[in-house]
């Protein structure tokens, strides 16, 4: 964080205006270089973070030509269809980089590894799936090759994009092997991120193919590095909440799902964070509590949530009519989220609000106007099926046979019983998980040796801003010419 | 000298021109003991490397008269190390399923399959092995769960967590194979338990003739030995006055102030706070 902050602020203070992604693709590359040279871990990591930005500014003919520019052989390889960008002035010039330099650039895995995601991506983004699992093939033989720690975040981003094409060309399932290979070799150099990116991607493979078992099989034989990264360990708690909800482990799954939500990022992830709220509506609904209204309202989710929304509303009134005919209309969608088994099991959610509602409202009552009430077909079921909701104390009421009633018992007043403490426990409980999780997730700057290096810290940082500053010498001649 | 692949389909032929009833019941037993003991000796069917189309086909064909034939038996333990058998086949060889991509696509679908995996939900049901049960209707695709076979078990399923019990009973009459009756039966007896534990929380009294009904159970003999064995199972008494059934929940206790617990929660909430401090 730290060296990412300084060369920002190196950054503001010379170059005013940053629009030229050629040279901020060179900077990036330039600073890898040198954390390459000092086998400087955090810096590498922390240069993950500039895909976001690149990835925006480049497109595909861009980085094609970036590829030519700096690996040529590997260019002539590739034979890729899109032609790089037309350029005027030399590709000296326009990349702001000599011939010379890029090579030298070029000799560490790092930079390559940066290069070849980068094309990965825009490929992806371009739609151009073939090229991007030839290529992608090619990363990850390459990837075995080498190990270096500073590898690490690049090489899961590699694997990560790898399982992207995959995904998107629906066949998933055939990385696994690869996957749990590669897993494997995470495992062995304690590669924290890598080992959090490739569980999620067996996971979400699993899941594609609804293998739960052995999805829940993977995640018991496994553990997860939860201060690898708060992306990953966002997914991967989605997955246990998902497998947790199928198995019918609702409060599991539910305290899962919350957790996701928390950890994921607040902004952008939309995507991401509506299959999230949607799982956590349908655990919610199966364990008979309402969702909390605000989300509908939410307006990054009012319109992809609103059959859910139909759904509780349904579900709060007990009306099996509507529920039915919601679960007709949306049945496309439903399945396409996988939730439709989940929502099928709500059936037996809408009997349990309609008869809560019946209890309260009347003192005594026939079965025979339950059963026309629910939409039950016979009274015999009925009558059942109100002894069922007895015992599981969704009502609290007693059945006359001989009459064919239902008679409300008295509500007890709640503070008598131990409830109200157990939900204060409840509640204090999750205060302090939420105050151990930002303890947890705090960073500290590390510790200060007591032993005296010197000025090494300074020098460090002098040294960076020499490279940067030669840096912008080399280009600011080129651009000054 | 015979090739084994003709040893297992003439073996095979031979079981299916035997009739069906008890009274075959150890002839084929031996039959498919000698076809399993043969099925050894086949080199490609899985675990393998490259499987043949012929001799999955063949193995498939004789698990799926083994499967059948241990639920003949009533033998659950067999059952369930054919099933699990038979999974690999069915898993393995589906076309979009190409986990251990050699195995992909290398035989048809079998016709008994739904047949047989309905048959599994049911069991998984019977057992009480619900979470199983779940995760095993995820695997079959949604078009297919309209299928006579599964929807037995759905259906099932369905009615027992709603409670309409009686509904499960008159299922119990159109079964699409033989086979289901045992599984159905066995679920029967579980629900019975379960009718047993709502009513004695829904009801103050019965009278016996309903109570009879209510449980289908046939005569009075049985009826009180039902009554004796439920008595106090959850805390409810089961009493007979006359010709009714009363049920008389033990008066809660008043209850106690729930010292201990709350002694240490306060103390782990004091633990916490001196962390935070």
């Amino acid at each position: 964080m730290k060296d990412d902050d300084a060369s920002k602020k190196v950054e503001d203070k010379k170059v005013p205006e940053v629009a030229d992604p050629f040279f901020e693709f060179k900077k990036v590359m330039v600073l890898l270089e040198k954390a390459a040279k000092d086998k400087d871990y955090k810096l590498a990591a922390s240069l993950t973070k500039q895909f976001k930005k690149l990835r925006k500014l480049l497109n595909l003919s861009d980085t094609v030509l970036i590829l030519k520019h700096y690996i040529p052989d590997l260019f002539q390889r590739l034979q890729l269809p899109c032609q790089p960008t037309p350029i005027t002035e030399s590709a000296e010039t326009k990349l702001q980089c000599t011939n010379q330099r890029a090579l030298e650039i070029m000799q560490h895995a790092e930079t390559q590894l940066f290069l070849y995601n980068l094309l990965l991506m825009k490929l992806i983004d371009d739609g151009d799936l073939n090229n991007a699992k030839q290529f992608g093939d090619f990363v990850y033989l390459r990837l075995k090759n080498v190990s270096l720690r500073t590898l690490d975040h690049l090489a899961a981003k590699s694997l990560y994009l790898y399982s992207v094409i995959y995904e998107k060309l629906k066949s998933l399932h055939q990385i696994r092997p690869v996957m749990f290979e590669a897993y494997k070799t995470a495992c062995l150099r304690s590669d924290q991120i890598g080992q959090a990116t490739i569980t999620n991607i067996i996971l979400r493979s699993y899941l594609s193919q609804n293998l739960y078992e052995q999805a829940r099989n993977f995640i018991v034989k496994t553990s997860f590095p939860e201060s690898a990264s708060n992306n990953q360990n966002a997914r991967y708690l989605y997955y246990l909440g998902r497998i947790k909800a199928v198995q019918l482990e609702y409060s599991e799954a539910q305290a899962r799902l919350i957790q996701a939500l928390r950890k994921g990022p607040e902004v952008g992830a939309i995507g991401f964070r509506t299959q999230v709220q949607k799982l956590q509506i349908i655990t919610e609904l199966l364990m008979g509590e309402i969702p909390n209204r605000q989300i509908f309202s939410h307006p990054d989710f009012k319109k992809s949530l609103a059959p859910y929304y139909q759904v509780v509303t349904s579900v709060k009134s007990g009306d099996m009519e509507t529920f039915k005919k919601i679960l007709q209309s949306h049945q496309g969608l439903f399945e396409k989220d996988k939730n439709f088994t989940l929502i099928q099991r709500l059936r037996h959610t809408v009997i349990k609000f309609g008869l809560k509602k019946i209890n309260i409202s009347y003192s005594k009552i026939s079965i025979k106007d339950i059963a026309q009430k629910l939409g039950l077909d016979s009274v015999d079921e009925t009558e059942q099926v109100v002894a069922k909701a007895i015992r599981d104390g969704v009502i609290d009421a007693i059945v006359d046979h001989d009459n064919m009633w239902m008679r409300s018992q008295d509500i007890n007043d709640v503070y008598t019983s131990n409830d109200p403490q157990n939900i204060l426990n409840k509640r204090i409980k999750f205060c302090m998980d939420l105050h151990n999780d930002a303890v947890k997730a705090l960073e500290f700057p590390p510790k200060e040796d007591k032993r005296d290096f010197g000025d090494l810290d300074e020098e460090r940082s002098t040294k960076e801003e020499d490279i940067l500053a030669s840096l912008l010498e080399e280009m600011g001649m080129d651009g000054d010419m | 000298m015979v090739s084994h692949i003709d040893r297992v389909a003439n073996g095979l032929q031979k079981l299916k021109s035997m009739p069906e009833g008890p009274h075959t019941l150890g002839d084929r037993e031996k039959t498919i003991r000698q076809l399993k003991i043969d099925l050894t000796f086949f080199q490609n069917i899985p675990p393998c490397f490259e499987p043949s189309p012929k001799e999955c086909i063949l193995a498939r064909e004789v698990y799926e008269y083994a499967t059948f034939l241990s639920v003949e038996k009533q033998d659950i333990l067999e059952y369930e190390h054919h099933m699990s058998i038979l999974k690999t086949y069915y898993d393995e060889f589906k076309q979009e399923l190409r986990f251990i991509a050699i195995y992909s696509g290398v035989i048809p679908p079998s016709q008994k399959m739904y047949a047989i995996l309905g048959l599994y939900l049911l069991y998984l049901l019977s057992y009480n092995k619900i979470s199983e049960y779940h995760t095993e209707i995820e695997l079959i695709p949604i078009e297919e769960q309209q299928n006579v076979y599964i929807t037995v078990p759905v259906s099932l399923e369905q009615h027992f967590v709603e409670g309409s019990y009686n509904k499960i009973l008159t299922q119990k009459q159109n079964v699409p194979l033989e086979a289901y009756h045992f599984f159905i039966n066995k679920f029967v007896d579980a629900i019975r338990f379960e009718i047993a534990r709502s009513a004695e929380r829904a009801y103050e009294s019965l009278s016996l003739r309903d109570t009879q009904k209510i449980f289908m159970i046939d005569n009075q003999q049985d009826l009180l030995s039902f009554i004796n064995g439920n008595s106090g199972k959850e805390g409810v008494e089961w009493q007979i006055s006359g010709d009714r059934l009363f049920f008389s929940r033990q008066k809660e206790q008043m209850k106690e102030i729930p010292a201990n617990k709350m002694i240490s929660l306060s103390l782990d909430y004091a633990t916490e706070l001196n962390r935070i401090v």
